[in-house]
């Protein structure tokens, strides 16, 4: 009697588990069904998308990529007529994520955020070890291009960027500045800062941007590089103070920040998200999901949701992206050849 | 006035329903793994993070939070009830909480462990409430430096207090610095004993590994010992006599102070505070004959002491996100995976979450208090479940938790790898709590010593020339000065000698 009862607990606690493990992917494979009548003339000559498209993210739920990649997607069900399935495929930096997309199914069903530079990086530094290369995705739409940004504490002396340069020529090895660590943009972007302008700084590497903000902050560092979009919420309430932006033109998000080019540094420093697929999917497939992307971002509703969560969107087109992908590729082998990180 | 404010914010958190009732699962979760004996909270955090992958941080905190303190007040019951500890911080309780149950006190052992659980947990979130927002600013002082120091100091610690022998806490603690070393070199972004495997880049996910040690190897171990437990003593009355009082409250007092004490160091364990509370409790009673043979000081103290613990606990990892014990390292691996910092700036940047837990602290130290008065009877029947239904059912949720995390089946073959690992450790007596404190540390530690060096002007001096890591660097030269004079003069063991793990 007594073993039968304890069967039967075990069993209900069996089947309570594989419910919540349902109700889990359900909720990632979210709605979708509604809207399916809205898919355009052009997607029934293709027969393109019949099911939910899975969406490999290369990192954790609820980071940044994540957090972008879900908003994106659930305003683009609208336009594309279909669902996104949101499966999220962390570690390595992204690279295991990134390969994950470069090895999918080209039926167009499976496809991914990638995040440039790093993707672009990682093939580069670690050789073999990166089972992909650029050549292996098919670029699909560049999202959202989040410059590089200097920032320092609100009671730093420095108030413009060339003030802090000048400073730093003047004494070299004397600054302390936050970044995310070797082989980063930043990195990059510090090793050109160091060469055109023949500064010297001190590099503290920090586990991203939060981190180095508290170091800042406590006045354990100087100065601090990052990108953009991590540091708006401080630079509207104005518990920093932001010397430049890494974008080509000033930024909508910090209207008042120049740009590294207007301080004196000839360079731009971006990171970039965007969907990629590999690169035997459908060409029409592709040039489909950009158009339904290029819809969703100029979708004011999602163009507020954006402002909300500090995106700064920057949509590019298959061909456009994939050329700048390129040259940013070349770039960075160039540099790496020159001086390895 | 301000704290109070914000702690009332977070009880507008924590009373919503589906957090309440997170908060109820977590703590029953605890009393569950702290009654069985051979799962302790650790094991009960380290497999359950996976289910929380879908909810909002601040619940599967609140659950995971609830696992550990609930679980120190399970383990009394099992040790009153059928001299069998639940978990190790509640060895030391079987010793006269037993021997009360003997005499037919067994409901006043349980009343007065409650009782006193209540208190101490309370006061300890008490403390987190009044200080944690006030340290966390101060903590902004902590700069690379201080960090290493802090960290170098645990450590330290770890080594001396952990396990039976320190060669074996040594060895253990090295072995999890080794294991810390995998991944990406933080300093040169150079792979270090990756073997060509992407998967290892990032190192070793410390939840999987976690698993693996603390829910794998136990399973393995309890699978081959027949455990055979007594029928529990019958439960009569739950408080004590009225001269009783005076003293109980007494002890109750310092396991509190005792409790919180420890739970601010890193490297301890809630083990170690019960039992530096009951040696104060002997040692400060007029007739310690009376230890050992039912005293209800011995019960009461130790009792509030692991609960005073686990909610102090909680200071160095909300304000520096530094765990202090392995539970609460599990518990960080959880605010990581959930994309949280915990440190200084938790307060500010995620009020609603900080207050949230700590309001939930409340309310599940009051159910775990109705909980364990009117029925701890109940739960003692939980350890009489059958291994053989219990055990296959939890690896199950193990392994369909470990692959849910990254979806990898990588993952899968790390944990039973760790398993396999942790269950040796546990043969040779190597203290498994050890080698996860230092893995966890050792990443951190490595860091902060990168960026303390790359910011210094002149090397290692630095840590000495800074007012608190000076402090600390020196208090940890005089123990390591006195370790080594008393390794000479005699072989001694550890600190707290005894046999007791982790």
């Amino acid at each position: 009697m007594k073993r039968k009862l304890m069967l039967l607990v075990n069993a209900v606690i069996i089947l309570t588990l594989l419910i919540l493990t349902g109700c889990n992917a359900q909720t990632q494979k979210s709605t979708g069904e509604g809207t399916k009548k809205a898919s355009t003339s052009s997607a029934e000559k293709l027969d393109y998308p019949k099911k939910p498209i899975e969406t490999i993210v290369a990192f954790n739920p609820g980071g940044g990529t994540d957090t972008a990649a879900r908003t994106v997607l659930q305003f683009a069900e609208k336009y594309a007529g279909t669902s996104f399935a949101v499966v999220n495929k962390p570690g390595a930096g992204g690279a295991i994520g990134f390969t994950q997309i470069a090895l999918a199914p080209t039926d167009g069903y499976t496809i991914g955020m990638i995040n440039p530079p790093s993707l672009l990086m990682y093939p580069i530094k670690d050789g073999d070890a990166v089972k992909y290369k650029l050549d292996d995705f098919a670029p699909i739409a560049n999202l959202v291009t989040d410059p590089g940004t200097f920032i320092v504490a609100p009671n730093s002396p420095f108030k413009t960027f060339q003030e802090f340069v000048d400073y730093a020529k003047k004494n070299p090895e004397k600054l302390k500045i936050a970044y995310s660590g070797p082989g980063s943009t930043e990195d990059l972007a510090l090793r050109q800062l160091e060469e055109q302008n023949g500064v010297k700084l001190k590099k503290v590497p920090f586990e991203g941007t939060a981190p180095g903000l508290t170091a800042l902050l406590g006045g354990h560092v100087d100065i601090q590089i990052t990108n953009a979009s991590e540091v708006y919420t401080q630079y509207k309430e104005k518990t920093i103070r932001v010397l430049a932006v890494g974008a080509e033109s000033k930024i909508k998000m910090m209207p008042d920040v120049p740009t590294y080019k207007e301080s004196g540094f000839d360079t731009t420093q971006i990171a970039m998200r965007g969907l990629a697929g590999p690169k035997d999917m459908d060409p029409k497939q592709v040039q489909y999901l950009a158009d339904v992307m290029k819809k969703t971002l100029e979708d004011p509703d999602f163009q507020k949701k954006a402002e909300e969560l500090a995106l700064p969107l920057d949509f590019m087109g298959p061909e456009e992206y994939k050329s700048l992908l390129e040259k940013m590729s070349a770039d960075f082998a160039e540099e790496f050849k020159k001086n390895p990180w | 006035m301000a704290e109070l404010m914000s702690l009332l914010q977070g009880f507008e958190t924590a009373l919503t329903l589906q957090n309440l009732l997170y908060c109820l699962i977590g703590v029953s979760v605890g009393m569950f793994v702290g009654v069985l004996p051979g799962l302790g909270p650790v094991a009960g955090t380290a497999i359950l993070i996976p289910m929380t992958y879908g909810m909002e941080p601040v619940s599967a905190i609140i659950m995971l939070s609830g696992i550990f303190y609930g679980g120190m007040y399970g383990g009394t019951i099992t040790s009153v009830l059928i001299n069998t500890p639940g978990e190790t911080a509640s060895v030391i309780t079987c010793i006269d909480g037993h021997q009360m149950a003997k005499k037919g006190r067994a409901g006043v052992a349980l009343g007065v462990a409650a009782i006193g659980s209540f208190i101490g947990g309370v006061v300890a979130i008490i403390a987190l409430a009044l200080v944690g927002p006030k340290l966390a600013k101060y903590a902004l002082q902590f700069g690379p430096p201080e960090y290493f120091s802090l960290m170098f100091f645990g450590l330290l610690l770890l080594v001396a207090l952990m396990g039976k022998s320190l060669i074996k806490g040594l060895i253990a603690a090295i072995l999890g610095l080794l294991l810390s070393l995998v991944g990406m070199d933080p300093g040169s972004g150079a792979p270090r004993f990756t073997f060509g495997q992407m998967e290892l880049f990032d190192g070793l996910e410390f939840v999987v590994v976690a698993m693996g040690l603390f829910g794998i190897s136990e399973i393995l171990l309890n699978a081959e010992s027949k455990m055979k437990l007594d029928k529990p003593e019958k439960i009569k009355g739950l408080f004590p006599s009225r001269e009783e009082w005076a003293p109980t409250m007494k002890s109750i007092g310092r396991g509190t102070g005792i409790g919180m004490l420890i739970g601010l160091i890193p490297g301890a364990s809630a083990s170690i505070s019960a039992i530096m509370s009951y040696s104060l409790e002997k040692k400060l009673a007029k007739d310690p004959s009376r230890f050992g043979k039912g005293a209800i000081e011995g019960v009461a103290g130790p009792e509030t002491a692991n609960n005073a613990f686990s909610g102090a606990a909680l200071i160095p990892l909300f304000t520096l996100g530094i765990p202090s014990s392995p539970t609460v390292a599990v518990i960080l691996g959880a605010f990581i995976m959930h994309g949280l910092t915990p440190g200084p700036t938790l307060f500010q940047n995620n009020p609603d979450f900080a207050w949230g837990v700590i309001a939930s602290m409340f309310i599940g130290n009051a159910i775990l208090l109705f909980m364990n008065l009117p029925m701890a009877g109940l739960w003692a029947k939980v350890a009489l479940i059958p291994y053989k239904l219990l055990f296959p059912l939890i690896l199950i949720i193990s392994l369909v938790g470990v692959y849910s995390v990254n979806r990898s089946i990588w993952d899968i073959g790390i944990m039973i790898l760790f398993g396999i690992v942790g269950y040796f450790m546990k043969k040779l007596e190597l203290p498994t709590a050890a080698l996860i404190l230092s893995f966890i540390l050792g990443q951190r530690v490595e860091f902060s010593l990168i960026q303390t060096l790359a910011s210094s002007d002149n090397g290692l001096l630095i840590l000495f020339q800074r007012p608190i890591s000076g402090v600390l660097m020196s208090i940890c030269g005089i123990i390591l000065i006195l370790s080594i004079i008393g390794g000479i003069k005699k072989k001694k063991r550890t600190v707290i000698t005894g046999d007791f793990e982790l």
